[in-house]
């Protein structure tokens, strides 16, 4: 269907090449970009197109983040952006178009930078903000990210819960070390398995409730290895605490009831990172609900942690 | 008598300090936190054959003009994934949802504030 659609394209492309020129518009971009524009605008699924403007985006980068890879052309009907381009380096050959919005315009806001470059790598959109590398999926979750300096990019793996959010937080909070040089804390176990045993002990310790959260991870990190870890909680931790404690290793983060997370209920996650972005604050979590990590506005809400530190 | 009197003001009063000390206001939740283990933990919505979950988004979004009322949640189950549409897990019955007709990726639910964003599950 997909082989059909496309050859259905370049032949109307073929057609339109003899056809009398309609109002597609262009500011900038190569004749051969505007007659492929016009051309499927006669599809009906880019009926939108038939009016359009093409307006220059930006600029995209390949790999060693300085050749210029490609250009990104949004396309605009009127006001409204209804779909993009992007054009090879020599500005004629289109290599992708939609009627959506472009991966890197749906980065979350909380990833905004004043100075970043646009990367689309074999055909994958990417972005490079300061030294931070940041692969990201068509809908603009950041996939993959590594300090290019330092070269350093501890494995995130989130997992989703599937009990309590203390259970799943300290659960992917021993998964995450699991994957980082204390392979012992989950050998040879599914991440349920793992719930299940911290769901075990710290029900025996007294139920969810934070004040048992140090018990239960040095009963489960004894239980598991030979590993040393010293738990500390610590209520109403400032922006700076939990920045200054990710700066070593992820800690626990409490969402109180209010928060985004729910009107009613706490929410327990893992923090692995911080962000301030226009003078607000981001912390950067494995929150049991998505399986990437999320970043969320740090508030008043915010009200405990936990320090985890394993050693050998 | 009157020694006696200020006496027992004085000790009195050192004893309701002393208390007011230690009365901290507990901030280790010694309650529960989150939802019990047997129960579902995120919101979500089954809506044209999919689950729609929330995200933690906020509450208070703006409704895009592009997106219509299509119908509210019917049923609410909190101790089991939806499997009709309509139903829900820790929403409300009643709660209005709002999708586009040319995009399935998300729904808009509304909340008193506003309306929250569910998406489909990345896998």
């Amino acid at each position: 269907m997909r082989r059909f659609t496309t050859m259905l394209i370049v032949m109307c492309c073929c057609v339109c090449a003899i056809l009398p020129t309609n109002a597609v518009e262009i500011t900038g971009a190569d004749d051969s970009v505007v007659s492929f524009v016009r051309c499927v605008s006669h599809d009906m699924y880019y009926s939108e197109w038939e009016n359009a403007e093409l307006e220059y985006g930006y600029d995209l980068y390949g790999s060693d983040f300085s050749t210029k890879s490609g250009i990104l052309y949004y396309v605009k009907s009127g006001n409204a952006i209804v779909g993009y381009v992007i054009v090879d380096r020599n500005g004629r050959n289109v290599v992708e178009f939609s009627r959506g919005k472009p991966a890197y315009d749906k980065v979350p806001q909380t990833l905004a930078a004043s100075t970043r470059k646009y990367l689309y790598i074999n055909g994958m959109p990417a972005l490079l903000q300061g030294n931070e590398y940041i692969e990201i999926n068509m809908s603009g979750k950041p996939l993959f990210s590594i300090d290019m300096v330092s070269g350093l990019s501890p494995m995130y793996s989130p997992q989703p819960q599937s009990k309590n959010c203390i259970v799943s937080a300290i659960s992917n909070l021993m998964w995450h070390w699991s994957i980082n040089g204390y392979s012992s804390l989950a050998s040879g176990m599914t991440f349920v398995e793992v719930e299940e045993q911290v769901d075990g002990i710290i029900t025996a310790e007294g139920g969810y409730a934070n004040s048992n959260i140090p018990a239960t991870i040095e009963k489960y990190v004894k239980a598991k290895s030979t590993y040393s870890v010293s738990v500390t909680n610590k209520p109403n931790p400032t922006f700076s605490n939990v920045k200054t404690e990710v700066a070593s290793r992820p800690c626990l983060l409490g969402f109180a009831a209010g928060s985004p997370y729910s009107d009613t209920v706490g929410h327990m996650t893992v923090c692995v990172g911080t962000r301030t972005v226009s003078s607000t604050n981001y912390v950067s979590v494995m929150d049991g609900w998505e399986t990437y990590v999320v970043e969320k506005a740090w508030g008043s809400y915010n009200d405990f942690m936990s320090k985890v530190v394993l050693s050998k | 008598m009157k020694t006696c009197l200020k006496r027992s003001i004085f000790w009195v009063a050192i004893v309701l300090i002393l208390f007011s000390a230690c009365a901290h206001k507990d901030t280790d939740n010694l309650g529960v936190t989150g939802f019990p283990s047997d129960g579902v933990h995120q919101p979500q919505i089954m809506y044209n054959d999919n689950i729609y979950y929330y995200t933690a988004t906020g509450f208070d979004k703006a409704l895009p003009d592009t997106f219509t009322f299509v119908g509210s949640v019917a049923e609410v189950d909190n101790s089991s994934v939806p499997s009709s549409n309509w139903n829900g897990s820790l929403v409300e019955i009643g709660q209005r949802i709002f999708a586009d007709v040319d995009s399935n990726s998300i729904i808009y639910v509304e909340y008193t504030s506003g309306f929250a964003v569910f998406t489909l599950r990345n896998e």
